[in-house]
């Protein structure tokens, strides 16, 4: 299409509809007294979460913990796949300060334990070694918390770790279909006026 | 506009329980109420909807740190409990004590658990059994009758065993059966003559003031209700002495207003009553209001236990579900020489479901299989004890601190002493003794008691007497000081027993407004 003709095609193209909608015309419908319920995603069904809250070492170590404490267990994804160490590292940014240095410390500890050990960092452990730096996760429940700081932090993390996992998209997604139970739906309140 | 020549008959602050059941019986008697509730009212079609956990802001954790004392709150219902800013409170550190309130119409009874026992006269003349504290100014046979009005009111369910301390009542029959795992639990009970029942328990998922009292008192066209009204003070008639209404902030403009009625009652919620009548500077002749504080403690999951035949897949129907309940059996008619406590505990217990995976030594793929293996077949139980009425557990109003509406804050302090120590280590102890005679494996065990308050059972601090000079208020929640100020909470206890409080509540509720009425027809009031 050379420059004459599309511009004969832009010239001519808007009348062409007029001319077509005066033969089709209709009484315009009444007014919409609601507004239309638009489809929305949720943001981790389109897009993937940033962390922020811990330096990169830490980042690194949470993860592996993460991967190591819930494994994906058949087509329910482990918390790897669930972007479990992304969703705490949001989490502990809004959490109390005390809360935030039980996970920093912890962390730093299960890397400095690591490097002592095995010289290297936590999140490049074999799976044995990094099963022998979690000793204190197999030790007997007792409702008095620990006193070491390590078992403290991770005894919090086994149940934080869990509890995220299964209420991410990607856990619920999947066990919905397994069961109507597993689909993580429950009754919202709003605020109330 | 207000027409202060059209006064009302009586002001009830207060929604839940108590305010709840004195507007539905005075209104039914033609007795015009007016009723102020801190909080707004629920409309189901707009305030909720169906959510998965994912869409939540924190995925169902909530947002850190906003109920520090609120362990019911959950990021779904976050919205239903008072917010812990706007609504301050103190107490000692070290010392903590969780404050849970619900500021809606309805109160607490639109999130309770809805069990619903009656007291006995082992509470209401407890003194006579071990000498301490104070019997109540009642006793059963003078509540009776509330209790056979309230059950039905209420739908409760339940099985009639004619155990005496939890006295058989007007129930929905409850006799289905109970499976093969409870039965077994029931059996070592009965070995040691300890008893056991169904769970009594108000039917319906919302069984609230804000659906069976309050449409009704409505209905009646005698009730008025006005929500978000924070009230400041009872104002009082310098001429008679007596209430004349209150005083009351709107909970979103912050504009004051004044009611008048011409009898007032307060049914609040148990703590927040005690601190209108401290912030109001009345009804404490006596010097104990705010004094003798008490609840019930809990000891959740006191025993976690595992049925073996359930293990492995086989937890089927018949064998595990269901649960029951053993009333207190300690201490019951006179004390125990070889015990080192005084009255005694209840116990919920269910079958079925799985243990928490706190409780398995273990992680990952380890820890998954465990779990799998106990699917199904776990047998728990939570100790409910009775926590003696001391007059050092008190409270006192904290002038430093304000509510968002400039009310002075409410200071608490409550603490829990050997005698409910060594009933909870003794409840620990026997119940993992049934389990083990049941043939069940205990996996885990502890005595460790929910901070103070956290059963939301927080009771006494106005409390009944005979003797104005050491109670509040008399047998029909009547103020000794002020005749026509009446308090129908809670706060009335002068001894918990072990048995949830909310129908006691009802009953005395009705009872008072019942004698409300009849001084109002001779005129007495």
């Amino acid at each position: 299409m050379n420059r004459r003709s599309i511009l004969k095609s832009i010239a001519v193209a808007p009348a062409a509809v007029a001319l077509n909608a005066q033969q089709t015309a209709k009484p315009p419908a009444a007014p919409v007294e609601e507004t239309p319920k638009i489809e929305a995603s949720v943001p981790d069904a389109a897009a993937a979460p940033v962390a922020r809250f811990f330096d990169a070492e830490q980042f690194a170590s949470l993860n592996r913990l993460c991967e190591i404490l819930v494994p994906p267990a058949g087509d329910l994804p482990g918390a790897k796949d669930a972007h479990t160490a992304e969703f705490l590292d949001f989490l502990l940014s809004e959490s109390p300060e005390d809360r935030q240095s039980l996970y920093r410390a912890g962390l730093d500890r299960l890397n400095s334990d690591a490097r002592n050990r095995f010289k290297k960092s936590f999140a490049a452990l074999d799976p044995d070694q990094a099963d022998s730096l979690l000793d204190p996760l197999r030790q007997p429940w007792t409702f008095e918390e620990p006193s070491d700081a390590l078992a403290r932090f991770l005894c919090t993390a086994k149940d934080d770790v869990a509890q995220a996992t299964r209420s991410s998209y990607e856990y619920v997604s999947v066990a919905a279909k397994r069961s109507r139970g597993g689909g993580g739906v429950g009754m919202f309140w709003y605020p109330i006026y | 506009m207000f027409d202060p020549k059209n006064k009302y008959d009586v002001l009830v602050i207060g929604s839940g329980a108590s305010g709840g059941m004195v507007a539905h019986t005075l209104t039914a008697k033609g007795i015009r109420c007016l009723m102020l509730d801190a909080g707004p009212a629920l409309d189901f079609n707009r305030d909720r909807a169906l959510k998965p956990v994912y869409e939540l802001p924190y995925r169902g954790f909530d947002r850190p740190g906003r109920f520090p004392h609120v362990t019911q709150a959950s990021e779904f219902n976050a919205n239903l409990w008072a917010d812990e800013k706007e609504n301050p409170y103190t107490y000692p550190e070290g010392d903590p004590y969780y404050w849970v309130r619900v500021r809606l119409i309805g109160g607490k009874t639109l999130v309770w658990g809805r069990a619903s026992w009656r007291l006995s006269d082992h509470v209401f003349a407890a003194k006579d059994i071990d000498g301490f504290g104070e019997n109540w100014p009642v006793r059963y046979k003078d509540l009776a009758l509330y209790y056979d009005k309230a059950e039905p009111l209420f739908r409760v369910a339940g099985r009639r065993d004619n155990i005496p301390q939890i006295p058989d009542g007007i129930f929905l029959e409850d006799n289905s059966p109970d499976s093969e795992s409870v039965k077994r639990f029931i059996g070592a009970c009965a070995k040691q003559s300890i008893a056991t029942t169904k769970a009594r328990r108000a039917t319906g998922e919302l069984a609230s003031s804000a659906n069976l009292l309050l449409p009704a008192a409505l209905a009646t066209g005698n009730l008025t209700i006005v929500p978000n009204a924070v009230v400041r003070e009872l104002t009082v008639d310098k001429n008679t002495g007596l209430v004349d209404g209150a005083n009351f902030v709107d909970r979103h403009s912050r504009r004051e207003l004044r009611a008048k009625a011409r009898i007032v009652v307060v049914g609040a919620s148990c703590l927040e009553s005690t601190r209108l009548l401290l912030n109001s500077g009345v009804a404490n002749s006596s010097g104990v209001l705010g004094h003798y504080l008490h609840d019930q403690f809990y000891v959740k999951t006191v025993v976690q236990a595992v049925v073996p035949e359930a293990r492995n897949g086989n937890a089927r129907r018949g064998l595990m579900g269901g649960g029951g309940y053993i009333p207190r059996f300690r201490n019951l008619n006179k004390p125990e020489k070889d015990k080192k406590f005084i009255r005694g505990y209840s116990v919920d217990f269910g079958s079925g479901g799985t243990p928490h995976q706190r409780y398995y030594p273990a992680y990952g793929a380890e820890l998954a299989k465990m779990m799998a293996r106990d699917a199904g077949a776990g047998f728990q139980m939570t100790a409910m004890g009775e926590v003696l009425a001391r007059k050092e557990n008190y409270v006192r109003i904290n002038k430093d601190v304000k509510d968002a509406w400039g009310i002075p804050a409410l200071h608490i302090e409550h603490r829990y002493t050997d005698n409910e120590h060594e009933m909870a280590k003794d409840a620990m102890e026997t119940l993992s003794e049934l389990c083990h005679n049941a043939g069940f494996d205990v996996i885990a065990k502890h005595w460790q008691m929910v901070p103070p308050g956290e059963s939301i059972h927080e009771l006494g601090s106005c409390r009944m007497g005979s003797n104005p000079k050491t109670s509040v208020l008399n047998q029909w929640n009547q103020s000794h000081d002020i005749k026509n100020l009446f308090v129908v909470d809670g706060s009335c206890f002068v001894a918990s027993g072990s048995q949830n409080p909310t129908l006691t509540i009802v009953a005395l509720s009705m009872r008072a407004s019942d004698y409300m009425a009849e001084q109002m027809r001779s005129g007495n009031l």
